[in-house]
């Protein structure tokens, strides 16, 4: 079949695109085609044979053989001419344009990234920045911006910033945070939010949590180590000791500040576990099998699968995933038994930050058997995964597997909700709708999460729901999948946090 | 004369590397390290904090913007010391790189 005259015709039109490219290679990209490349409805060349050529059709091809190849549901993608479209508008159609049960689109993560940038490399937990997890309740006028976390020895609480959980951003730079819709104000808002690189400096007006005035100051950005695991914490309680874990991060760092964390509460002989995951994007997969396995313990996980890599039937599935019952290497040596905490249910506190692998946590140890007790709003749905690929500059991130835990579920796409969330498109999970309580630290029993995690722990009851994210689905921190117009982004493209007009 | 040097030169060669951190970090050495990290790493730009490596011997080195479900590996290098020389060793590779304008004090666990 690929033997035909349009594969004859494909190939003497690359390679005079090659020759035009000035030989090919990476690097460049978006010349225009030289030679009309012919199209047939359903006939796919290997990718390869496009790749590196970097003229506009040739491009479109690349990415019309590759999307064909390994996109997860490469036989929902309309094939259409490559000629007729720009690349970036070619890239947007190849995906499936199916929606889920409830109606939201089955794919909603597919996005590119400047090569450079998503080669760039950092010491693990460093980024530029103050140090400070925005919360972007409403990201339309009149909106509100508020201090969600910050992280220890950063620019965010350092004197004279002094942020902490609560504080609403009312000026950046002297523009209205709230109010200004114009295009220069947001992007004055974004910079200033959002800085690119450290030893930017930038002014802000905020109100701190129950002040009746304003401050202004100035936060000068650096290169901040993060801390993936912050606030553990034991709550005594009548019934025995529960104990709060609030992680943010799944990066090679997290592996030892896990490690550490799970030691503390396993010696405090905590007879629950609350798992703040609301912020939580993602990461290593690996980082978040060892959490799940410290949480589950090897009775229950022996032989069992944390997750299964499957592609589109053309490719199969990968053997699969193993709880990791030891240290993996990241910021511990590899082979460390892991400290286990051996719990047969676990308290998962969720927004619509909390998203991939943080959801495998949630996945996998329902697959063995653990009770996950949801309390907060809808996570994000993203039981997929990317190997994203670059071609003339530009790396392409298209869905290409999904992972399922051992009993074989992993049609999360519209998240997992608490089974008291009315209207709510997640699959359901026992627990209690509640949203996010800027108004109380991250720990204190009486953040409104947290207190319902104990309430239900106590009583099996809820408060009243309340988790509900507004019109637009953008509440709490991190937007899903945002448009790529306009705005800055945080840690990656999948946690988008961005003001818009 | 030749023999005392050859002796020397094996002494130091049979120096065991000791884990090592930074003291006091300049501008200089800062910018040593990050050199020797992206060279290590083909070329690839990377962000260090300030501090790296003046607490831990272990600098490990991921992407900047991790996916949401990662199915890789970070990079690892170890600071170690030999004799009064300051080295880089990248643990995947075994690469090793001497930087000439770090000083280092051996890691008191």
């Amino acid at each position: 079949m690929a033997a035909g005259p349009a594969f004859r015709m494909l190939m003497i039109a690359a390679l005079v695109s090659v020759s035009a490219c000035g030989g090919g290679g990476g690097g460049g990209g978006g010349g225009t085609a030289t030679t009309a490349v012919g199209w047939t409805p359903g006939i796919f060349q290997p990718a390869a044979n496009f790749a590196g050529q970097c003229s506009a059709l040739s491009e479109n091809n690349w990415l019309r053989s590759w999307t064909n190849d390994l996109y997860l549901w490469y036989d929902e993608v309309v094939d259409r001419d490559p000629a007729l479209f720009t690349t970036p508008a070619y890239f947007d159609l190849l995906k499936t344009t199916a929606t889920t049960a409830s109606g939201n689109p089955k794919d909603k993560f597919h996005f590119t990234y400047d090569t450079a940038a998503w080669q760039a490399l950092s010491q693990s937990g460093v980024e530029a920045g103050y140090g400070v997890e925005w919360a972007v309740v409403a990201r339309f006028v009149p909106r509100r911006v508020v201090v969600a976390y910050t992280e220890p020895g950063s620019p965010a609480i350092a004197a004279g910033a002094n942020l902490a959980r609560g504080a609403e951003v009312l000026t950046v730079d002297g523009v209205d945070v709230v109010n200004d819709n114009t295009g220069s104000g947001v992007d004055a808002i974004n910079a200033g939010l959002f800085p690119a690189a450290s030893g930017e400096t930038h002014t802000f007006a905020v109100r701190d949590l129950g002040a009746a005035t304003p401050r202004t100051f100035t936060l000068r950005s650096a290169n901040v180590t993060l801390s993936p695991v912050q606030g553990v914490t034991t709550i005594p309680t009548p019934s025995g000791p529960v104990g709060y874990l609030f992680f943010t991060d799944h990066i090679a760092t997290a592996e030892s500040a896990l490690v550490s964390a799970v030691s503390a509460l396993k010696a405090a002989n905590i007879t629950d576990l609350v798992l703040d995951i609301r912020y939580n994007g993602g990461g290593y997969l690996d980082i978040a099998s060892e959490l799940a396995f410290m949480i589950a313990g090897s009775a229950r996980t022996a032989g069992r699968t944390f997750e299964q890599i499957v592609f589109n039937a053309k490719h199969g599935a990968e053997p699969p995933f193993a709880f990791a019952g030891t240290t993996e290497g990241f910021s511990l040596a590899a082979g460390q038994a892991l400290p286990t905490l051996d719990l047969p249910r676990v308290f998962v506190l969720t927004g619509n930050g909390t998203c991939s692998a943080s959801e495998s946590i949630i996945n996998s140890l329902r697959g063995v058997g653990v009770q996950v007790i949801q309390v907060g709003s809808s996570t994000c749905g993203k039981p997929y995964g990317f190997t994203p690929q670059d071609n003339c500059g530009t790396t392409y991130f298209s869905i290409q597997f999904k992972g399922v835990n051992a009993i074989g579920f992993g049609d999360y796409t519209d998240g997992f909700s608490p089974a008291n969330a009315s209207g709510a498109a997640g699959t359901p999970l026992p627990g209690c709708s509640v949203a996010d309580d800027l108004g109380h630290a991250l720990g204190d029993p009486a953040e409104g999460r947290l207190a319902a995690a104990l309430m239900y722990r106590t009583s099996s009851t809820c408060p009243a729901p309340s988790g509900f994210a507004p019109p637009g689905g953008l509440s709490g921190i991190h937007a899903q999948a945002a448009p790529a117009s306009g705005g800055l982004r945080t840690k990656s493209p999948w946690r988008e946090n961005r003001i818009l007009r | 004369m030749r023999w005392v040097l050859l002796l020397l030169a094996a002494c130091v060669s049979a120096q065991a590397d000791v884990p090592a951190i930074i003291d006091q970090p300049t501008q200089e050495s800062r910018a040593e390290l990050a050199r020797a990290v992206s060279r290590a790493l083909d070329g690839a730009r990377v962000a260090l904090a300030d501090d790296a490596l003046t607490h831990d011997s272990l600098l490990v080195i991921e992407k900047a913007q991790l996916l949401g479900r990662d199915l890789d590996r970070p990079e690892r290098f170890r600071l170690v010391r030999t004799g009064t020389q300051c080295a880089l060793v990248h643990e995947r590779t075994g690469r090793r790189t001497t930087l000439a304008s770090a000083t280092c004090l051996p890691l008191v666990p």
